[in-house]
């Protein structure tokens, strides 16, 4: 009786998983991050541990952060390849490594942080990026 | 709940086990041992698993600094423990598997409630759809933990408190 019941719980709860996976795939296909080809323009800054702002005006074909980096004159960004992909610890020669540093670089999309890494990160025409040293 | 100096010892050793297992995977992506063993934890330490959780928690922070993520674990591996309680008297290794699957794909939404409070429903959704591909491979990743490891587990964690709480575990 009680081993019907355990393989019932089971079977319900293996159920409740495969719709979960099937909504939080269809979610993600809507509302997921979505590239786009063509050439945009867009403006990266970058705010030093001094406050000092350098900006960036870039013409880029790039569909993600990261491949827009190349396109800006100047600007240098280096970090580790994690999980997740490029994790930015070093902009133009200013590490922010938390656990060395006790700082870390923030990422802004238009005025808002951003929730993906550089290397997911999709770049619109007129996008404006901004990365900020962040102390902790 | 009376708390003897085996149990803070006990506690205190758990806790410090779950950060370096945590730790020490933290290389693999998405595959973590934190769910199952706290399933384990609460399924033979009952409430005391509690306070298990807010060492670890502490630890945590201490590790990896008490940024906005770590008030996440302030609540979510307590939701684990409050939905093991819940159903405490099952004893299919399947189902815990399933569980800690699911959790595994909860995950993600779970820890942005907190941006719920930060930036109101676009950042928490903004955020919980950015993380939807790794909760995915969390799921599954927990899935499969479980299945292999949930078991073993038990029996290990049984017998070692035998010796130790053997009034506690019947």
């Amino acid at each position: 009786m009680e081993a019907g019941k355990n393989k019932k719980a089971a079977i319900i709860a293996g159920i409740a998983a495969v719709a979960l996976i099937v909504i939080m795939g269809a979610v993600y296909l809507v509302y997921g991050p979505k590239t786009s080809s063509g050439t945009k323009s867009i403006t990266i800054t970058v705010v030093d541990n001094e406050g000092n702002e350098k900006v960036y005006k870039v013409t880029t074909d790039a569909e993600v952060l990261s491949e827009a980096f190349q396109d800006a004159e100047g600007l240098s960004v280096e970090g580790e390849d994690a999980e997740y992909g490029l994790v930015v610890d070093t902009v133009n020669g200013l590490r922010a490594d938390y656990t060395k540093d006790g700082a870390y670089w923030s990422f802004l999309v238009n005025g808002e942080y951003s929730n993906y890494g550089v290397d997911t990160q999709p770049v619109q025409n007129g996008d404006d990026f901004r990365i900020v040293y962040t102390p902790a | 709940m009376k708390a003897t100096a085996k149990d803070i010892v006990l506690c205190a050793l758990l806790a410090a086990l779950l950060l370096v297992l945590q730790v020490a995977l933290g290389f693999l992506p998405n595959i973590e041992v934190v769910s199952l063993l706290i399933i384990v934890y609460t399924l033979v330490l009952e409430r005391r698993a509690l306070w298990i959780i807010y060492v670890f928690a502490f630890l945590e922070g201490l590790v990896y600094g008490f940024g906005i993520w770590w008030w996440n674990y302030l609540y979510v591996w307590t939701i684990l423990y409050a939905a093991v309680r819940l159903f405490r008297r099952n004893t299919s290794a399947v189902f815990w598997a399933v569980l800690s699957g699911l959790y595994g794909l909860g995950f993600g939404f779970l820890c942005s409630l907190v941006y719920l409070l930060s930036g109101g429903p676009g950042a928490m959704f903004a955020n919980w759809v950015s993380g939807i591909p790794f909760d995915l491979v969390h799921g599954a990743g927990n899935f499969a933990v479980a299945m292999v490891f949930y078991q073993p587990l038990m029996r290990l964690m049984k017998k070692g408190l035998t010796l130790t709480l053997r009034d506690r575990i019947e």
